[in-house]
């Protein structure tokens, strides 16, 4: 106690949310300062939880708690534990460089940083709620103002409509920026709802063995629920979070979506808020009901390897560079489901660090293909070729992040990669290692084969002048390429606490 | 004898009497006069709704009317359903012409209210019935007001022949139950009954006359047909009043009597609240008519009150309390958003909202705040509405229920979004819209409450399952 820095890590985007409300539209500049203002406190914060956060002591510090309607046991009740550190760490780097890459916008910036602030406030909410119903509320927040980020500043790709199904693309208008956007929020929404349901659960067989129901994470983790309803209720984080975390197969709203997104928006979303639907799987799933983890841990493997092999597939189809990346995203979260489910120390560590690399290399590669767009206006791939001569730092960038995403050795990526694939090996499942092999390998193909298309070749006469990036752009790039090297050199800078933090995880698993 | 008991009652009597003796003595000429005339009418309520803080609870008048907390709860949510509908009329009926007809506007507006307030505080069979005829006829002479509009008659038709009918059916419930009881007081209707089996068809006869005042499965068709004809802010009266009472009626009726005699009838209900959140929620994914989708989603959001009825416990009753509270301030926002539209000339359509966040900022984003209220989503008060059913539903076991519930509230949420997508994201320059003065701030009023009420709940809570202790 003593300090606030988890409330001023909320409150921050909240504030500039609010103060955004009042600066007039035209005051771009004043619209982008108090942007890049509320994303440096969280910064400051995240730095101070690495650094003050202790490793001996462990369990959930910087607590801050009080009652809210103490009459349902719902209480403000903010704390962090080595895993979510890590988290808050990744979503406020995220904010910053989202805001950075959407510098140049020039189009409503008032409404969009101000949701892209609610959004952020939402993530930051989740990481940091111990109430569970708090927890839920941000998860909310997070979730709607994406409909709005994509339908107003989203594009459209040109559906070729293809194949025998051609017309009910057509029908339901398959890559136009308004039906990602609603069947993302749909998608999502829809997931809540088993969230919800699963959150009553737990809160009415709370209130059997406590003299109060509540929502309190610590107070029900003393609970030992019944182990069909725990049953039932980790089914439903399971399938509410991981809709939002990708699995399969409800992962279709997340290419949709992203690819139809705006830079800032897949960022967040990608880079941020499916490690949000992770989160939920481990923390309310896995950490909550740990006997019906253990007995469902098969599925959520299983589900995950063909998450990875399914992903990179339908990544490798792809000629839209959008959706490409968004589908390696699809394969990527198997990765992180994947090490969750291994339940050995080795592999969940590999998960929460996956987490945050994937956050941030994918981040880095939408951030690249949406400055590819923005500058070429295109999106086939096919269509594209020696982009490198023009772009020369975009293209290194590009490379870094792609060499990251298929686990090079000195990038963050592969620290992770290499941790769950570890992990899976010790694990009850050693043979979900060879799916997940093989998607490494399809990724490594898909990964080489678009940068060669994008960026490598003869120059291109159809795209006399592409610039590089310009002045801001380039403070994404680099914080985000640098963050990729310093984690791929230096994992403990988080591994150390993250460690500490799926050491208590595994206690609480039982392993 | 405690005048406490129809205190309200008396009050807005008297309002009645003296809004018609002025219109009368005043003339009908000036517009000066009729807005003083609705001036009038507001501030009356506001000072009935102000008063009745005061006004304690659990008197009798007689026997056949008590005022309980429960039914003074109800009759703050209709006295403030009324003052917002008053304040938001006058620009509305003037700039469609039926200014001259307030006089009638406002006297049958606090008749209804009247009826509607006696019939929650009603205890007996005979008054109950006169409360429900008293809250219904007026409502469909003031469904014909705009009687100059082709489809005014039609809504107004609709709304007496479906509305006579349910009268018809209730008063042969209501008999079946004095049949089975041998007394028209419920509470002095013996434990062991000579003809207990009369109860089941009598019952069924209730459901039904208030089905159709309610607008629950499958008595909803009059629903759209009638807001779409009748005057916006009338529609959002009639949205909000007699479905409050009605289902505030139906509460104590399932404590007082049916969970008595006949304890299966919360599985009826439970089924019956299945099915009016899904035909609610699905019929109105196609509509493009704000009204008409707003009428849709009244009926789904009907359903889930009856979810709190099948919930069967006094919790369930706070509850839906509650909820009613976060729907009078949500669904009276978005008619009067509506009406407000209306006003300003733009048809009450999704092409007419288009843009508006240009045309008229703060109403999009008033309009925003009530969507989102009604689709439950989370800061705003609905959303806590929403939760607090689901919860009480949980409580007694009916998870599938709940999962049915929040399932169908994404589904509501794509046409929500829909008219949220047409004001925010469609680009297409239509004219300014110049929100008259009254609508803006009855609008502005709810979207506070709204607001406010999502950050700081308790606020209503508290009272609301204060309000049910005495169940």
């Amino acid at each position: 106690m003593g300090d606030h820095l988890l409330s001023i890590t909320l409150l921050s985007p909240l504030l500039g949310a609010l103060v955004l409300l009042f600066v007039p539209y035209r005051a771009a500049r004043t619209l982008r300062a108090v942007a890049i203002a509320s994303a440096l406190p969280p910064l400051g914060v995240a730095v101070a939880l690495v650094a003050r956060y202790d490793l001996a002591a462990g369990g959930f510090q910087f607590a801050e708690n009080f009652p809210l309607l103490p009459s349902l046991g719902i209480s403000i009740h903010l704390a962090v534990d080595g895993i979510s550190i890590a988290l808050v760490v990744l979503t406020s780097i995220i904010y910053l460089t989202a805001i950075t890459t959407t510098w140049y916008l020039a189009e409503r910036e008032k409404e969009f940083y101000l949701f892209l602030a609610l959004l952020v406030a939402g993530v930051f909410g989740v990481f940091v709620s111990l109430d569970l119903f708090l927890f839920f509320l941000f998860y909310e927040l997070a979730v709607l103002p994406m409909y709005v980020l994509i339908g107003i500043w989203g594009s459209s790709m040109e559906v070729p409509g293809r194949g025998p199904f051609a017309w009910t693309y057509r029908a339901v208008r398959v890559g136009i920026k308004e039906y990602g956007a609603m069947k993302l929020t749909l998608y999502l929404l829809a997931g809540s709802a088993f969230i919800l349901v699963g959150l009553f659960l737990v809160w009415v067989e709370s209130g059997r063995v406590l003299p109060q129901a509540t929502f309190d994470f610590m107070e029900l983790q003393t609970v030992a629920f019944p182990r069909g309803t725990a049953q039932i209720a980790f089914l439903l984080f399971y399938v509410g979070f991981g809709v939002l975390a990708g699995i399969w197969p409800f992962h279709t709203w997340s290419p949709d979506g992203h690819a139809a997104a705006p830079a800032a928006g897949s960022m967040m979303h990608a880079g941020v808020l499916m490690k949000l639907g992770a989160y939920g799987v481990l923390r309310v799933g896995f950490q909550l009901l740990p006997e019906a983890a253990a007995d469902l841990a098969w599925l959520v493997g299983t589900v995950a390897v063909v998450n990875i092999v399914w992903g990179a597939m339908a990544a490798g189809w792809q000629k839209d560079i959008k959706y490409l990346i968004a589908y390696s995203s699809v394969s990527h979260m198997g990765v992180v489901m994947l090490g969750l489910a291994t339940l050995t120390a080795a592999g969940v560590q590999g998960s929460v660090f996956q987490m945050v690399a994937h956050g941030i290399m994918t981040a880095l590669l939408f951030t690249l293909v949406n400055l590819v767009y923005g500058k070429s206006h295109v999106r086939d791939m096919t269509k594209m070729g020696g982009f490198g001569h023009r772009m020369p730092g975009m293209a290194a960038f590009f490379v870094i992040a792609g060499l990251s995403s298929l686990g090079l050795p000195g990038l963050a990526g592969f620290v992770a990669e290499f941790l769950v694939f570890l992990g899976t090996w010790t694990s009850a499942h050693p043979w979900w290692l060879f799916p997940a092999l093989i998607g490494a390998f399809v990724t490594a193909v898909y990964v080489l084969r678009a940068v060669n298309r994008i960026f490598l070749g003869p120059p291109n006469p159809d795209f006399p002048d592409l610039p590089d990036a310009h002045r801001v752009e380039w403070v994404t790039l680099v914080v985000l390429g640098g963050m990729l090297i310093v984690l791929g050199f230096w994992p403990r800078l988080l591994l150390d606490s993250i460690r500490v933090g799926v050491g208590e995880f595994l206690l609480r698993m039982g392993v | 004898m405690d005048w406490n008991a129809v205190a309200l009652e008396v009050g807005v009597l008297a309002l009645a009497a003296v809004v018609l003796a002025v219109d009368l003595v005043a003339g009908r000429g000036t517009r000066g006069s009729r807005k003083s005339l609705y001036g009038l009418a507001f501030l009356g309520l506001v000072g009935l709704l102000a008063y009745s803080f005061r006004l304690p609870a659990g008197v009798a008048f007689t026997p056949a009317l008590v005022q309980d907390a429960f039914a003074l709860f109800v009759k703050k949510v209709l006295l403030a359903a009324a003052a917002l509908t008053v304040l938001a009329t006058y620009p509305y009926a003037d700039r469609r012409g039926w200014a001259r007809r307030s006089g009638e506007f406002l006297v049958l507006l606090l008749f209804a209210t009247l009826g509607g307030m006696a019939l929650v505080s009603a205890q007996e069979f005979l008054t109950l019935f006169v409360a429900f005829e008293l809250l219904s006829l007026p409502l469909y002479s003031l469904a014909a007001i705009e009687k100059s509009r082709p489809e005014s008659p039609e809504g107004a038709m609709k709304i007496f022949l479906f509305g006579s009918v349910s009268s018809a059916v209730l008063l042969l419930g209501l008999g079946l139950i004095w049949a089975a009881t041998g007394t028209t007081f419920w509470h002095e209707a013996p434990s062991i009954l000579p003809h207990a089996n009369l109860f089941v068809p009598a019952i069924a006869l209730v459901l039904v006359g208030f089905g159709f005042k309610v607008a629950m499965f499958p008595f909803y068709m009059w629903v759209p047909d009638t807001y779409e004809a009748s005057p916006t802010p009338l529609v959002a009266f009639l949205s909000v009043a007699p479905k409050a009472a009605g289902i505030a009626a139906l509460f104590r009726l399932d404590f007082e009597v049916f969970s008595l005699h006949a304890p299966d009838v919360t599985r009826w209900i439970a089924i019956l609240a299945a099915l009016t959140m899904i035909s609610g929620n699905l019929l109105a994914l196609p509509q493009t008519n704000l009204k008409r989708l707003l009428a849709y989603s009244g009926v789904a959001q009907i359903g889930y009150v009856l979810l709190a009825l099948a919930s069967g416990s006094r919790f369930g009753a706070g509850m839906a309390l509650f909820f009613f509270v976060a729907y009078l301030f949500s669904n009276m926002g978005a008619f009067l958003a509506v009406a407000a539209l209306e006003a300003a000339g733009d048809e009450p359509t999704l092409h007419g909202a288009r843009n508006l966040i240009r045309r008229s900022p703060v109403l999009a984003a008033a309009f925003l705040a009530f969507l989102l209220s009604l689709g439950g989503i989370p800061f705003v008060l609905g959303f806590w509405g929403k939760m607090y059913v689901f919860l009480a539903a949980g409580r007694a076991g009916l998870w599938g229920l709940v999962f049915l519930g929040a399932v169908l509230a994404v589904v509501a949420l794509y046409y929500y979004l829909n008219v949220a997508r047409a004001m925010f994201i469609v680009r297409d320059d239509g004219p300014a819209v110049a929100v008259p003065g009254a609508i803006l701030l009855a609008v502005l009023l709810c979207a506070v409450l709204v607001v406010a009420g999502g950050l700081v709940p308790q606020v209503f809570v508290e009272p609301a399952l204060a309000a049910v202790r005495g169940f």
